[in-house]
């Protein structure tokens, strides 16, 4: 077989598929990682959705895994996966630089935790993708290496800030990608470019080696085609880090589990999620009112709709404070950065503008190398914490903050999940909100109170508005509520192609599409489900 | 110590000085990374991505600093907040890798203590206490050697000391004196280094020291003022020897009195000051008057969770601690019988030195000699090689057999003094040190056929003595030690007297 | 309350010398308005009515606890410190210390003149 069977419109294979692949020796991980160059190599030049990709750093990586394979050596779950990791995740061998001009030429010498653990897995580090500047926005837009742009339309914004793993996974330059969350910044790009993304809980993925935006907000997450490769994905990233103090100690094996049917060894597992009977979906009237583009809500109904087939049911709940959770956003956010964005000082690793003195050094290094939004975050962080504003600003945000919470504790005794949308509108054009940035930080409405309460958060495909552009879905869990999460995603994946839909453009392929699985039959307990089979049922 | 006014113009003048004390913790790696904390190694080798502040990293606390920031605690009298939390104290310096330093504001780990001092003046013993305010634990900043460069004047940055554990002590304003501050700082050295919470090295920067002094007086009549007159704080940095910290703080109060003459400002019309220490001028000169500078934006630092400190764990810390500086001394004074003055200066050896003493004093029945000899015979030694005691080759059960020698008069103290000399370039015990220098015992009866012999020889002095002549025995003495060296001179004469007496 | 939802000229010249930040003088008055802008928004913060007893929230709780639907699966304690023994680890070697660093002499970082 070869590597073209990677490219099947209208489907979808998963990580696991992959993975077993390779493990099998059907595939070896040197031609996943040449198909995946390729696509970018063809593609990239449009999209940006790579700040930076070493073909060769990929390649060897891959030649290991393949040596190793031969030695019979035992792989990892990720066996040959490419991954595409946003540029604010610290890799040794590339450039970070979380979209800043400040870290241009930065090479970290350390691996982030969560490389650690993809390498370990064995993984391959594909390149490293475009973001808004340390993680602020919601476009790509302030990136200083060039806008991305959103493979369901060249003149649409991915979203933002992991736009460049999202397009990057929704036009299959990637199976595969990482992000970070601080605000939406996952689930908002995921939603604008039809994928699914994760925010895990706050303190499940260690943030060590995250360029930090905000630190009790950050969170690493996947962004994948199904809730199935999040899973996996997860899996791997997941678990207490001894290297990061806010990471939660949890085990990662009791993490979720997605309940496949046939896998004798999952029957331990199974619990009262196992189908969606019983299980209440919570709906927060107020998020579905203002601002909400009709388009969005009226696909979401359809979508709660097939999830009321499938078992829900729906129960209306209240979160009275989240209609503050942007303005409380928008001080704790700006306070941590100000203080987080304080190292870039010309003095060690950053860029420097030329000075007489060290005064002059730090204004001009921080006045020209960081992007007009960022110097406003730190700006009004730096008011907010300042003598005599601290109590009016950043302490009664933390309060608020714990309203928020607190009133997420209350909705998840009235049910297990809580629906609504990602966003309130689809991809907007570039271009179109750079000069208001207030009306940018509205667009986080629905995704920064998960982050304000620690909770995990998911956003899959739910539809298309008109003009063709994705729609998302959200769901948000409870505290390590995420086996909730992917296993209702995973079953309105199952029952539904929303997420299997390509960008008509890059599902363009001269090869034909081999079907893998008649070459080989692997132990069913092994292989993961098809997508494809279930969408052609 | 005691505290004396100043006298200034006919005016009695009140110093009021408080301390921040710096104090490096005894730990092997960093407050918040795994580097060494050696102090020394060539530049930026101590260095990892958490301390050089590099992007995404975070970090951990060492378990061991908060250990040692508790017992220093303790020793201080000081409540220990059962739950603590770090904040960033955000400015920018060069030496500051992350642009904020990771403190606490709000909870520090100790609070509320309080060290005693005791002095002796003449007869009586003077105590004073000064309260603590709070002790709490932080990190340090690197190292900045300004224009080394002479041709652009640029500053070269070490981070090797960036995260090293920083214990800091804060006095209320107790302390009236410079003689009185310098004390306490001596006071507290001694005693961390006593619960080997830190080397307390002023030379090496692991303890360091901020004065915040100022006035207050009663101002003449002419002046027009009613009360008390309290001038302007400042704070004065860089004080890294205790002779700075007096000579300091006296030029301070002299200043400040002259300042007042001229403005007449007083604490609530002046800002406050932070002032620099300069040996070389021997005053305090203005570095900054506090202002937009000190906005330190501080809020909880959400890279780290709060700290919880078991009861059981302050407990333990509690019952292994060292026994402190003043409960040493009043062992040495009740259980040992020394007076207040040995006590001290054995004390102020530290700790290895007083077991040292103790070993000694445990097998020989003289406490007072053994203190004395290790006062002036041991610690000369010691200072002339440029030693600690735990390097003296001098095993305690040496040092005791030949006390014990001297207690049984078969030495004299000044020919002890040979065979310690030479105990110290051999290594021999007392009685090799003796062979080598041909001492050898002599039994009772050798020192009366000894005395005898003497009194035949001289039948003039004899009578003299039998006259009432008590003086002239000491010819006699002298004799005996011509004739045989290892006679000693007490029981000689003991003999040579009770022969005297009883005889012919 | 409204005198502190402006920025005025003032504040942004403080903040900006705090945050090591400087400003063209002829784009001063944007970003005065955009920072005003955003800070009215986000003062109606202060409209929240909190009530007494509320605790600020920073992240991660003292004692935070999970779910209790979950707890029974989770085996370890839900707060334990997070601290590390004093055991030494290898530092980054110089080379990869000063690699990133605008200007160093082979030892050290060098910075220009402080002036104070």
């Amino acid at each position: 077989m070869n590597a073209n069977f990677l490219l099947a419109p209208q489907s979808h294979v998963s990580v696991s598929r992959i993975a077993s692949y390779v493990i099998e020796g059907d595939l070896k991980a040197t031609e996943i990682a040449n198909f995946f160059l390729n696509r970018i190599e063809q593609y990239d030049s449009d999209l940006n959705c790579f700040t930076e990709v070493d073909p060769e750093f990929a390649f060897q990586q891959a030649d290991r895994l393949d040596r190793r394979r031969q030695q019979g050596d035992r792989l990892g779950s990720l066996a040959g996966v490419p991954i595409a990791i946003k540029d604010g995740i610290c890799t040794i061998g590339l450039k970070t630089t979380a979209g800043s001009r400040m870290l241009e030429n930065f090479v970290s010498p350390y691996d982030a935790t969560v490389i650690q653990r993809l390498k370990n897995a064995d993984a391959i580090i594909l390149g490293k993708t475009n973001m808004d500047e340390f993680a602020m926005g919601g476009s790509t837009e302030s990136s200083a290496f060039g806008v991305t742009r959103n493979p369901w339309s060249l003149q649409a914004v991915p979203g933002g800030s992991s736009g460049g793993s999202a397009a990057a996974v929704a036009a299959w330059l990637a199976p595969v990608a990482l992000g970070s969350d601080s605000g939406g910044s996952i689930r908002q790009p995921a939603a604008f470019c039809g994928i699914t993304g994760l925010k895990p809980t706050y303190g499940y993925v260690s943030r060590y080696g995250l360029i930090a935006f905000a630190s009790s907000l950050d969170q690493i997450g996947p962004l994948t085609r199904s809730a199935a490769d999040a899973q996996q994905i997860l899996n791997v990233i997941a678990g207490h880090d001894p290297l990061d103090s806010t990471s939660q100690r949890r085990s990662p094996d009791a993490a979720c589990q997605i309940v496949e049917a046939n896998s004798p060894e999952q029957d331990s597992r199974i619990d009262r999620l196992c189908d969606l009977q019983d299980l209440k979906l919570g709906i927060c009237r107020s998020h579905w009112e203002h601002g909400l583009n009709p388009e969005i809500s009226a696909g979401l109904k359809q979508a709660i709709e097939v999830l009321e087939r499938l078992g829900c049911s729906i129960v209306e709940i209240e979160l009275p404070h989240t209609q503050f959770a942007v303005p409380c956003y928008y001080v704790v956010a700006p306070c941590e950065a100000s203080s987080n964005l304080a190292r870039y000082d010309g003095v060690r690793y950053t860029g420097r503008e030329p000075a007489k003195d060290l005064q002059e050094m730090y204004c001009r290094t921080r006045s020209e190398r960081f992007g007009a939004e960022v110097q406003r975050r730190i700006l009004l962080g730096t008011f907010a914490l300042s003598s005599g504003y601290y109590d009016a600003y950043y302490l009664q945000a933390s309060k608020v903050r714990r309203l928020i919470k607190q009133d997420y504790e209350a909705a998840f005794k009235l049910c297990d999940l809580i629906i609504g949308p990602s966003t309130p509108t689809t991809a907007f054009p570039l271009g179109s909100q750079n000069q208001d940035p207030l009306e940018m930080y509205l667009a986080d409405v629905y995704t920064v109170s998960a982050n304000l309460a620690g909770i995990p958060a998911i956003s899959i495909p739910a539809g298309f508005d008109k003009s063709g552009l994705p729609i998302g879905m959200q769901l948000q869990g409870p505290r390590f509520g995420e086996d909730r999460l992917l296993h209702v995603s995973h079953h309105f994946q199952e029952h539904t192609d929303w997420h299997l839909q390509w960008p008509r453009f890059y599902a363009n392929n001269t090869d034909k599409p081999t079907d893998a699985v008649q070459l080989r039959e692997v132990d069913d307990n092994q292989r993961p489900r098809e997508s494809e089979k279930e969408a052609s049922d | 110590m005691a505290a004396r006014n100043l006298i200034f113009d006919g005016i009695e003048i009140e110093v009021i000085v408080g301390l921040e004390v710096h104090v490096q913790l005894k730990t092997v790696t960093k407050l918040f990374c795994r580097c060494l904390t050696q102090f020394g190694a060539p530049p930026n080798t101590q260095v990892c991505p958490v301390c050089c502040g590099l992007p995404g990293a975070l970090p951990v606390l060492n378990r061991t600093a908060i250990q040692l920031s508790i017992a220093a605690g303790l020793a201080l009298n000081c409540q220990i907040n059962r739950l603590t939390r770090w904040d960033r104290k955000n400015y920018f310096y060069p030496d500051l890798p992350k642009g904020y330093q990771t403190s606490q504001l709000d909870f520090p780990l100790c609070h509320s203590g309080y060290l005693d001092l005791v002095s002796t003046e003449g007869q009586s013993n003077i105590a004073k206490r000064i309260r603590i305010n709070r002790a709490h634990l932080e990190e340090d900043a690197g190292k900045s050697l300004h224009g080394e460069d002479a041709d652009t004047g640029c500053s070269q940055i070490d981070l090797n000391r960036s995260g090293t554990p920083l214990l800091e002590i804060v006095t209320e304003p107790d302390i009236r004196s410079a003689a009185e501050a310098k004390a306490f700082l001596q006071e507290l050295r001694l005693m961390l280094a006593y619960l080997d919470v830190s080397d307390c090295n002023m030379q090496e920067g692991s303890l360091r020291c901020d004065a915040n002094v100022n006035l207050r007086f009663q101002a003449n009549r002419s002046s027009g003022s009613t009360g008390p007159i309290v001038t302007p704080i400042a704070e004065i940095k860089n004080l890294n020897s205790f002779r700075y910290i007096e000579r300091a703080i006296e030029y301070e109060a002299s200043r400040q009195f002259q300042q007042w003459q001229t403005d007449h400002l007083t604490i609530d019309q002046a800002p406050k000051q932070t002032r620099g220490w300069n040996e070389q001028e021997q005053k305090t000169v203005l570095q900054r008057e506090k202002e937009a500078s000190a906005d330190y934006r501080y809020f909880p630092c959400p890279d780290l969770i709060p700290y919880r400190v078991s009861e059981n764990w302050v407990a333990e810390i509690s019952a292994k601690r060292n026994r402190l500086p003043a409960e040493l001394r009043e062992i040495l004074q009740l259980e040992y019988q020394l007076s207040s003055y040995d006590s001290e200066v054995i004390v102020n050896q530290g700790l290895s030195f007083v077991q040292y003493f103790q070993a000694v004093a445990g097998q020989v029945n003289n406490s007072k000699l053994t203190a004395n000899w290790m006062i002036q015979e041991v610690l000369r030694q010691l200072n002339e090689a440029q030693q600690s005691i735990d390097q003296y080759p001098i095993a305690a059960s040496s040092l005791a057999e030949l006390m014990a020698m001297i207690v049984n008069d078969e030495l004299d103290q000044s020919r002890a003094k040979k065979v310690l000399h030479q105990m110290l370039t051999s290594g021999n015990t007392p009685t090799q040190a003796k062979q080598v220098l041909g001492i050898v015992s002599i039994d009772d009866d050798q020192i009366t056929t000894l005395a005898r012999e003497l009194i035949e020889a001289n039948p003039q002095v004899v009578a003299q003595i039998k006259a009432g002549n008590s003086k002239a025995i000491g010819a006699l003495i002298g004799q005996a030690r011509q004739r045989n060296p290892n006679a000693g001179p007490g029981k000689i004469k003991q003999e040579l007297m009770a022969l005297i007496d009883r005889g012919s | 309350m409204s005198e502190i939802n402006q920025f005025d000229q003032f504040q942004v010249d403080y903040v900006s010398r705090l945050a090591m930040l400087q400003f063209d003088p002829s784009h001063r008055g944007d970003l005065q308005q955009q920072l005003s802008k955003i800070l009215e928004f986000v003062s109606q913060l202060q409209q929240v009515d909190i009530p007494a007893g509320t605790e600020p929230f920073y992240g991660t709780d003292w004692g935070d606890r999970l779910p209790a639907t979950l707890e029974n699966r989770v085996t370890v304690d839900s707060f334990i410190n997070a601290e590390r023994g004093d055991i030494p680890a290898t530092s980054l070697s110089l080379s990869e210390v000063l690699r990133n660093a605008p200007q160093s002499d082979g030892q050290y970082f060098v910075v220009p003149p402080v002036f104070e």
